[in-house]
């Protein structure tokens, strides 16, 4: 072991890379809720919305104006509950809307060095309140699953 | 601050290195006039004895880093004994604390360490010196402890803003922990002046285990350094100053 050598294994290790430092896309991390729409007259079967606002309380930009029939929200860290203003725009002048607060705890799981914990809610008791003033288009919201834990099919059911 | 420690060791190494070279270049010019006197006298040539030494001293690298970050505390004792004519018995006993920001965790390590092994000199030396180029192995054990302080839970959406949690039942401290790794070493020694050396040490630690804590892992292990998801190896060094206590046996 020459002097020269060593030097050159020292160097060799300060310039080695790892890949640790970025957290790998396609990583799960928390998961949002998913909320599936369905018809209040026939239970059995989904029902679009059209157009649906929808903005957090509190917050100044919408996350979304939605057509379809399920759509993923995110849930607020850290916080009890989280609450959002769905407003459905109708041919009518009169907007129907309605302020979902829905109630949950969470537990968060340490994933790896770079992405480090993902949290993951549960439904509280009672899962939501309707905040509604006027007139709402929500007539039942159904728990579908207790677990945020992926988002691999709906946990909310909202009829309308 | 990595930068820092990576220009502190390259210019200690360079000190070292280039100290050991002139004794070599001195070394040859010595010899070949040395050479005729000590044919003559070949055939009375005894078995010299060498000094039974024993040293101790500390990492310096631990101190100044310390200095240079306020997160961060660190001792290490070093100490070493001849056993054969070029192996030496070696042991490090330390301390460290440090605080660092991981990418969305912030925690806290403390514990200590010990490391035993041998370290085998390769470099001959001049007559009554005692300069080393070694290689050497430990086998270390930590006992040590860690505190998640706040995390920043993995999103993929932003829209609401992004919580720092810094209470909860993540934010906890968890104790009793222990690593075991071995070390291959490699590194040199060099006689200053009386009885003090300067030595350089560059590590490659393999991970045998470790106790996980429960929901976190050991990003940072005393002695050991950083832990990578990826595999079980990782990287130290310290540069020592030591005493030395000559025993005639």
């Amino acid at each position: 072991m020459t002097p020269r050598s060593l030097i050159l294994l020292f160097v060799l290790l300060l310039f080695s890379c790892e890949k640790d430092d970025i957290c790998l896309e396609g990583t799960p991390g928390t998961a949002r809720m998913i909320i599936l729409f369905k018809d209040h007259q026939n239970p059995q079967s989904k029902k679009q919305v059209s157009d649906l606002l929808i903005v957090g309380l509190g917050q100044l930009d919408t996350l979304t104006t939605f057509s379809g029939d399920s759509i993923a929200i995110p849930l607020r860290n850290n916080f009890e509950f989280t609450q959002y203003e769905l407003t459905l725009s109708t041919a009518s002048p009169t907007f129907l809307s309605d302020s979902l607060r829905v109630n949950h705890t969470q537990f968060d799981t340490y994933l790896n060095r770079s992405c480090g914990y993902k949290s993951t809610f549960v439904f509280d008791n009672p899962f939501y309140y309707l905040q509604t003033q006027g007139e709402g288009w929500i007539k039942n919201i159904e728990k579908l699953r207790d677990t945020l834990s992926d988002e691999k099919s709906s946990h909310l059911a909202i009829y309308h | 601050m990595k930068k820092v420690h990576i220009w502190l060791s390259i210019i200690s190494l360079i000190f070292t290195v280039s100290w050991v070279n002139a004794q070599e270049v001195a070394e040859e010019n010595n010899t070949r006039e040395t050479l005729k006197a000590e044919e003559v006298i070949d055939s009375l040539q005894k078995r010299e004895k060498k000094p039974y030494t024993i040293r101790f001293g500390i990492d310096l690298s631990k101190p100044i880093m310390a200095q240079l970050n306020k997160d961060f505390f660190g001792l290490e004792l070093v100490g070493d004994i001849r056993l054969f004519s070029e192996l030496y018995g070696a042991i490090e006993l330390g301390n460290e604390i440090k605080t660092q920001q991981s990418e969305r965790i912030n925690f806290t390590t403390s514990g200590s360490y010990l490391k035993f092994g041998f370290d085998y000199n390769m470099y001959k030396n001049w007559k009554g010196m005692n300069n080393a180029i070694y290689l050497g192995m430990r086998l270390c054990n930590s006992f040590h402890k860690q505190e998640v302080n706040e995390y920043e839970p993995y999103q993929l959406d932003h829209y609401w803003n992004t919580e720092i949690i810094k209470q909860g039942p993540e934010i906890r401290e968890q104790d009793a922990l222990q690593a075991r790794w071995l070390e291959i070493i490699a590194g040199i020694k060099v006689k200053m002046f009386n009885n003090i050396y300067m030595g350089f040490s560059f590590r490659l630690n393999r991970l045998m285990n470790d106790t996980l804590p429960d929901n976190f892992d050991n990003l940072h292990i005393p002695g050991f350094n950083k832990k990578t998801d990826e595999n079980v190896w990782g990287a130290g060094f310290n540069y020592t100053i030591t005493y030395a206590i000559p025993v005639m046996l």
